[in-house]
């Protein structure tokens, strides 16, 4: 290591110009503001609210594990065993294959259920989310009445 | 090394044995090592499908088993059906705890991790009863052993395996990133794009550089952007937008591994604002690779960095803009970065953890 450098005295002079940087700047404290601001305002917009936006993330991980393969691993601890799993693998292919595609299809089947759920359930949410505000205002009507 | 071999058998389960990761990496390196004195295989729930010849699915451990003295060592690093299947089983039990990223950090853009997370504690606290001895990462991520329950614990570094990076880096893009250098330092941060990786500070830290010193920064977060964390991801490129240094941050996303080569050759600093992070392998990366490392002191990090970088208590953007700046200036500060970063990683040397895990290993019963 070379024989100047000093990592505490390194920190300690970053310390010191950053004070030296505010005191000169006095609107880099403003500045962060700001860009804290903007980070909770997009995050906000994105971030997941209820227990529908639970289910439609639920449902994204679903449609990732839905696609399954019959490409098992045939790795072994016995001489010539890999290659002969591998053989078997190629060899019942055939079969194990058309089984894997009947259980995708009835995932992609299921996912398009659940997908239909989770419009119905934001339909419904929205709907429910109107009628508050209708009954809210008829509320706010009659109370202006007495 | 002298050790008692009280099993000829030690098996390693993990949730999902992926490729290029820290955990995937460390199962690996821990598996050439009980090689040299047990049987031992990986078995695990899910693997990359070029993986999938490294082990074997959990659920076939009964039929593969091949010795009736065999240990088993998971490693814990979210919940899993796994932790289940162990507690059906009577061989004795070690943990390798890679510690949880708190649920909160997920929450808000991922529930399904969140819950995940969730479940890998209430898993913890369930082996706790049935574990030999259990180890951490870091003094930080022990404490979560002790509060579980789990009264044997040690700490262990993960092993990192420098080989990885013996390769040139890519031509294309080293050629790219110097050619398209911009007089401003380039800044590296490597890690999946999430949210307790708080890759928004980082772009925050970009505008606040160029604020204060008038000439554009470049970000490079090279990770995978994950499909778990798009929401995440989406408000990281609005945020950019917002702050009108869209054109200075770069996501990667997944890069091989002469890309990623290429990227420690061609920036200057490295930049970790993590408000969590267990162990943090790229920090050891990056000093492995001779850049500067600079870190936001949160969990394991000041562990982990050590003597071997500079590590800053609060995360103040002036404070990292002006660090960063001196490290790209001060010729003399850059070396001797680079210089204690390399006399860190004396402290991580593959070999030496490989004996101190066989030694715990074996003879703890």
């Amino acid at each position: 290591m070379s024989a100047e450098f000093d990592l505490g005295l390194v920190v300690e002079e970053i310390r010191e110009e950053s004070r030296r940087r505010r005191a000169a700047s006095p609107n880099v404290a403003e500045l962060e503001r700001v860009y804290d601001e903007s980070f909770q305002r997009f995050s906000s917009i994105i971030q997941v609210r209820d227990d529908a936006d639970r289910l439609r993330a639920s449902l994204r991980q679903a449609e990732r594990l839905s696609a399954i393969n019959h490409l098992i691993p045939t790795a072994s601890r016995r001489p010539l065993g890999a290659p002969v799993k591998k053989g078997i693998r190629n060899v019942v292919a055939w079969y194990v294959g058309a089984v894997v595609s009947q259980v995708r299809d009835f995932n992609r089947a299921n996912l398009n259920t659940l997908r239909i759920i989770a419009t119905a359930i934001t339909t419904l949410e929205e709907r429910v989310k109107e009628l508050e505000a209708q009954i809210e205002a008829l509320h706010a009507e009659r109370r202006g009445e007495s | 090394m002298s050790v008692r071999r009280p099993w000829s058998e030690v098996d390693q389960f993990l949730p999902s044995l992926t490729y290029g990761d820290a955990v995937g990496n460390h199962v690996l390196r821990l598996k050439q090592a009980l090689a040299t004195k047990v049987e031992t295989s990986i078995f695990f729930e899910s693997a990359e499908p070029r993986m999938n010849d490294e082990g074997y699915y959990y659920w076939e451990y009964g039929e593969r088993q091949s010795h009736p003295d065999s240990a088993l060592l998971y490693h814990l690093s979210i919940g899993s059906p796994i932790a289940e299947y162990i507690l059906t089983r009577d061989e004795p039990l070690f943990i390798d705890y890679h510690d949880f990223t708190p649920s909160e950090y997920f929450a808000p853009y991922d529930p399904v991790s969140a819950e995940l997370v969730e479940e890998g504690h209430w898993q913890l606290k369930g082996l706790a009863e049935r574990t030999s001895l259990a180890w951490a990462h870091s003094e930080f991520a022990r404490q979560d052993l002790e509060k579980a329950g789990y009264e044997n614990t040690r700490v262990l570094p993960v092993f990192v395996d420098f080989s990885r990076f013996n390769r040139p880096p890519d031509a294309r893009t080293l050629k790219k990133l110097r050619e398209t250098k911009t007089g401003g330092p380039d800044i590296l941060f490597v890690g999946r794009v999430a949210p307790n990786k708080c890759q928004q500070d980082l772009i925050k830290l970009v505008r606040t550089y160029s604020e204060l010193y008038e000439r554009p920064a470049r970000l490079h977060c090279v990770g995978v952007v994950g499909s778990t964390h798009d929401r995440y991801t989406a408000v990281l490129r609005e945020l950019a937008r917002d702050l009108g240094v869209a054109e200075q941050v770069e996501l990667t996303g997944s890069v091989s591994m002469s890309q990623l080569r290429a990227y420690y050759a061609a920036c200057d600093v490295f930049v970790s604002m993590s408000d969590h992070e267990g162990f943090g392998v790229p920090l050891l990366e990056a000093m492995h690779m001779g850049l500067p490392v600079l870190a936001y002191g949160a969990a394991a990090v000041p562990e982990t960095v050590g003597t071997g970088g500079i590590v800053l208590e609060r995360k103040d953007f002036v404070d990292f803009a002006v660090a960063v700046e001196r490290i790209f200036t001060d010729e003399c500060v850059r070396q001797g970065l680079v210089d204690a970063g390399r006399a860190r990683l004396e402290d991580f040397d593959p070999e030496r953890v490989a004996d101190q895990y066989l030694e715990q290993l074996l003879s703890t019963l």
